[in-house]
């Protein structure tokens, strides 16, 4: 659940004067994003560092092209971990479900896996054992030599090649002479010490590994130190396997990718985009378009988000998981090798996915069965994502819907807007009432001096969604009379306006905001962190090639992949080098 | 809900039987030291108290003599164990008080994620728990971090997360009590049980490989990555000191296996009451095991949308909430004519009531053990109205003789929080001229004795 802002209150948000200006540019909106402290050494220190709040260490260098950020170490995240227990050991019992939370990666909306700290490590302990204790009750698929030896000798000769093979998959790399001895080592040290039989000192070889920081963090460099080049570090062949598998599938990689990466086929533009465009035909691209929209469009909430059963007497916890999974196939159907993947179908196509719970919210007849299957929609109600009910229905009310919400999301997340934070002591909204529409009762904020000046932003794009209730149906009317969806909103430098969300959307689609902002929101989900000011070529690079491609977002995901700051990272702070 | 093993299922069926078996470290209770140690509890509460609450009061040195006001009545046993900080304030601070959640217990420097401020440093269990760890280096825990409440899916740090080692480096907290007893308690079983035993060997063979592959690993890293890195040991090094059943130098005869009663479900609103009071009975167990001296205890979130309170009768609002859960009660007290937040609120009290008295029960040196502890029970904003720069904070226990209590102080020159934050660190042997910054306010004489 991603900026779930403090609209959460009774739909207010007024801010102070210096807060928002009167327009929508493409650089913020808001006041100084960077707090007080942003001068002091430690800002935003351990495990950040790319250069998001002026004045921190290790951010863009001076040249032009070569600039790039740190990657700061950093843990698999939930949904990395469970794919990666699924790949690597067959288990699909989510055991990452249950580790520390994912954190927010630097305000940028997208996460990243939390530090470990404190009570973190037994946590990790608990899991690595009962994963290692469910693969070694298989072990003739675990370890590689068939059938399992039962002489010493011939045991630890397959101890040693489980550790090569296991650990190099483990590791996303191969492992070192080193390595090998040091977890061949500890297998024999399992035997002697504790007494453990062949499958039991396989189980704990099996769990060290899975405690490894090689396993757990992101960092497939390996023992050997990062080379520079210029004034930047080029990721190696392994470690671009891992950056594209983690960037476009949220897992480890496959035998295709870690061949590639073996022969030194990771290494030009060509071959990096030629890997890209075959991932993201593959079905687990699935997985990383539903992460990606999940925490773009706030959508988590939909699982926990309530409505008032009065009013909305079909709304329960199967409507929500149907109406996340519309949504997540229309995204996956755009993005995947059967649709288009333009940003003008994503936002106005009036075609969806739906199964039978979903198409009576729809208005629609004829449709039987669980099954989401894709059907044409009315064209005057219905256009692109933000017209489906995951996205109205997260962004609503308990009993209605809720403008601040909806325009707020579509300002920052489709129009990259920062809004500043609500001032202590916010006077309420009138509660709903009967014969009082839910844009008059928002209309107090055009009259409130200091509520206005971000409000005149929000609102008119939170209005435009007044013909979907609070769980995302269709209503002509609200608070007795005909829905007023109209509004205005700059865009390009222009006054455009439009008659309710249809229109709305249309001009978002074409419009340089929207465009350049999707090429944001996708940078900060590949990375995991906030664009800054070192990317500006990286971006720059990107938006011409997806203006080239008509705004199809897949080239936009591929062209990211060999940009500057994907390939290459700036060294940290006294790390060493060759 | 219940995955017990075999090894646990013994452990529960002598924790149930509520036998009072002598800790392993029977000898070193023989060493303990004429006076107790000092120890910390933090306990965070969320929404402010119901408006309005302090606006009367005024200063005194006798608060159990003076008028209290209606919120704090539970706590009618321990008003002079008390110090009631009814208005700090909260240097480094500015917006709306969800936000403030993250840094309630931040001396600073903060830094602000987009609408929530997360510490850039250390907050106060830590400090505590690093001044604590100068004098009794071989704690099982710096630190025991619970929450009485499942984990939501909020991801925005300072929305759900207070305690911090540093800064992103949030401290993820313990969210069963049942795996904190085992945890905490498992390694004082008396009498062998081979499975325990297999698996604690097996645990310290393979924690000592994983620390040697982190060392390994954290060679050519940059500095910020190798205290990443460097928190994941020390996180592995108490789990080493938790299988070695030591205890801390100073066990109390109190220290026996706690009686955890049926296990209920963690992730039901219903099992507050009991959640809160199990967390409680585990901090009070731990200070008499000496298994930590710093205890944090989270009750919601900065918002608390999830939450809600069945068995105070709380139903729906009849108007925009179907079910009225904390968030909608904090900034809409009245229901109807009844003022649901006090009653919320005064619940809490009454919990805060309990935790006084498992304290206070505790026969310990020449007195009991509230005597030498520092109760926090800390709030991130005034009330309902959002206002993060007047904070509600409540001392109890006299720290080892430190605090005076029975005393409510509402100075005309506000106090800041982080001078509350500096005596408390300084009762724990800091021994600091201030936190955070010095203009934040120094130390504050009226709290001492």
């Amino acid at each position: 659940m991603q900026f779930k802002t403090p609209l959460l209150l009774v739909g207010i948000m007024a801010i102070p004067l210096y807060g928002c200006t009167g327009s929508i540019s493409s650089d913020t909106a808001g006041g100084s994003r960077s707090g007080p402290s942003a001068g002091s050494g430690s800002g935003n220190s351990a495990g950040s560092g790319s250069g998001a709040s002026p004045g921190s260490g290790g951010g863009p260098s001076a040249s032009g092209d070569d600039r790039a950020a740190t990657f700061p170490l950093r843990r698999m995240t939930r949904i990395e971990f469970n794919n990666t227990v699924r790949d690597l050991l067959n288990d699909t019992s989510r055991p990452g479900d249950g580790l520390a939370g994912d954190i927010d990666s630097e305000g940028s909306g997208f996460t990243k896996g939390g530090s470990v700290a404190a009570v973190d490590a037994r946590q990790l302990m608990e899991v690595a054992e009962k994963l290692a204790a469910t693969a070694v009750s298989k072990l003739d698929a675990l370890v590689p030599c068939k059938p399992v030896p039962t002489d010493a000798a011939k045991q630890n000769e397959c101890a040693r090649q489980f550790v090569e093979k296991f650990g190099r998959r483990a590791f996303r790399r191969p492992l070192t002479s080193v390595e090998i001895t040091a977890f061949t080592g500890y297998y024999s040290k399992t035997r002697m010490d504790l007494s453990a039989t062949f499958p039991d000192a396989i189980r704990l070889v099996t769990a060290v590994i899975l405690q490894s920081p090689n396993f757990l963090y992101r960092w497939e460099l390996g023992p050997s130190p990062a080379r520079k080049e210029g004034s930047v570090v080029r990721f190696n062949d392994h470690e671009m396997a891992s950056r594209l598998s983690y960037g476009l599938w949220a897992t480890m990689p496959d035998s295709e990718l870690f061949s590639a990466a073996d022969a030194g086929q990771l290494r030009t533009p060509g071959q990096i985009t030629a890997q890209a465009r075959r991932m993201l035909k593959h079905d687990k691209a699935k997985d990383m378009l539903a992460d990606f929209q999940t925490q773009w469009m706030g959508l988590s909430d939909l699982q926990r988000v309530q409505k008032d059963a009065r009013l909305y007497p079909s709304f329960n916890a199967t409507l929500a998981q149907n109406m996340a999974a519309e949504t997540q196939a229309y995204f996956a159907h755009v993005m995947g090798p059967t649709g288009d993947g333009k940003l003008n179908t994503l936002l106005t196509a009036p075609f969806s996915f739906v199964n039978e719970s979903l198409a009576s919210l729809y208005g629609l007849t004829g449709i039987t069965g669980s099954n989401l299957r894709k059907v044409d929609l009315d064209p005057t109600r219905r256009g692109g994502m933000l017209t489906q009910a995951a996205f109205l229905t997260s962004h609503g009310a308990p009993g209605g819907s809720h403008p601040v919400k909806r325009g707020a999301e579509l300002l920052e997340r489709m129009l990259c807007v920062e809004l500043p934070p609500p001032p202590a002591n916010l006077p309420t909204v009138n509660p709903p009432m009967d014969n009082v529409s839910t844009r008059e009762r928002f209309a107090v904020h055009g009259a409130n001096a200091c509520a206005v000046g971000c409000h005149s932003l929000i609102d008119p794009l939170g209005f435009a969604f007044e013909h979907y209730d609070g769980i995302g149906a269709y209503r002509a009317n609200d608070g007795g009379k005909p829905v007023d969806a109209k509004g205005t909103v700059e865009l390009g430098g222009e006054v455009k306006s439009f008659g309710n969300a249809i229109e709305l959307t249309k001009q978002l689609a074409e419009s340089d905001e929207v465009k350049k902002c999707m090429s944001k929101q996708l940078l900060r989900y590949l990375l995991k962190r906030k664009d800054a000011a070192g990317d500006e070529a990286s971006l720059a690079q990107v938006d011409s090639v997806f203006a080239d491609a008509e705004y199809d977002l897949r080239e936009l995901v591929v062209a990211l992949t060999t940009t500057n700051i994907f390939l290459s990272r700036q060294p940290s702070l006294d790390e060493v080098l060759q | 809900m219940n995955r017990w093993s075999y090894s646990r299922r013994t452990l529960l069926k002598s924790m149930g039987a509520g036998s009072a078996l002598l800790p392993l470290v029977g000898s070193r209770s023989a060493r303990a030291q004429a006076k107790p140690p000092v120890r910390l509890i933090i306990v965070v509460q969320t929404n402010g108290v119901p408006g309005g609450s302090f606006d009367k009061v005024a200063s005194t040195t006798n608060f159990a003599s003076s008028t209290v006001p209606e919120v704090l009545t539970p706590l009618k046993d321990f008003y002079q164990d008390l110090i009631v900080l009814p208005h700090l304030s909260n240097p480094q601070y500015e917006g709306a008080g969800h936000g403030a959640f993250g840094t309630t217990f931040s001396p600073g420097p903060n830094t602000r994620q987009p609408e929530y401020w997360v510490p850039a440093a250390a907050t106060l269990d830590q400090i505590c728990a690093a001044a604590v760890a100068k004098t009794a280096p071989s704690l099982p825990m710096a630190s025991l971090p619970l929450q009485v409440f499942t984990d939501t899916s909020e991801s925005r740090l300072g929305a759900f997360r207070c305690f911090f080692k540093g800064s992103n480096q949030p401290i993820t907290p313990l969210t069963s009590p049942y795996k904190v007893a085992e945890q905490l308690f498992a390694g004082k079983m008396m009498g062998p049980d081979p499975a325990l035993e297999k698996l604690a060997a097996e645990r310290r063979s393979m924690l000592d490989f994983v620390k040697g592959d982190l060392q390994r690993f954290s060679t050519n890293l940059g500095k910020d990555d190798q205290m990443s890195i460097s928190s994941h040991l020390q996180s592995i090094r108490e789990i080493e000191k938790q299988l070695a059943g030591g205890g801390g130098v100073s066990v109390g005869a109190g220290c026996t296996t706690p009686n955890l009663g049926t296990p209920v479900d963690l992730k039901a609103a219903a099992s507050l009451p009991t959640l809160m009071k199990l967390n409680f009975d585990m901090a009070a167990m731990a200070f008499r095991c000496d298994s930590t001296r710093v205890v944090t205890v989270t009750t919601a979130t900065a918002f608390g949308d999830n939450q809600t309170f069945p068995w105070l009768g709380i139903q729906g609002s009849g108007q925009e909430f179907p079910v009225r859960h904390w968030h909608d009660i904090a900034h809409r007290e009245m229901n109807g004519s009844t003022n649901d937040k006090l009653n919320v609120d005064k619940w809490f009290m009454t919990q805060f009531a309990y935790l006084l008295e498992q304290l206070k029960n505790t026969p310990e040196g020449n007195g009991n053990m509230l005597d030498n502890t520092i109760v926090l029970w800390g709030n991130h904003m005034q009330d309902g109205g959002h206002d993060a720069g007047r904070l509600p904070w409540i001392l109890a226990g006299k720290g080892g003789g430190y605090f005076k209590t029975n005393q409510l102080l509402k100075p005309a020159q506000q106090i800041s929080k982080v001078q509350v934050m500096c005596e408390i660190a300084n009762a724990m042997g800091a021994n600091v001229p201030f936190l955070g910054d010095a203009s934040y306010g120094g130390p504050l004489p009226l709290l001492r004795a």
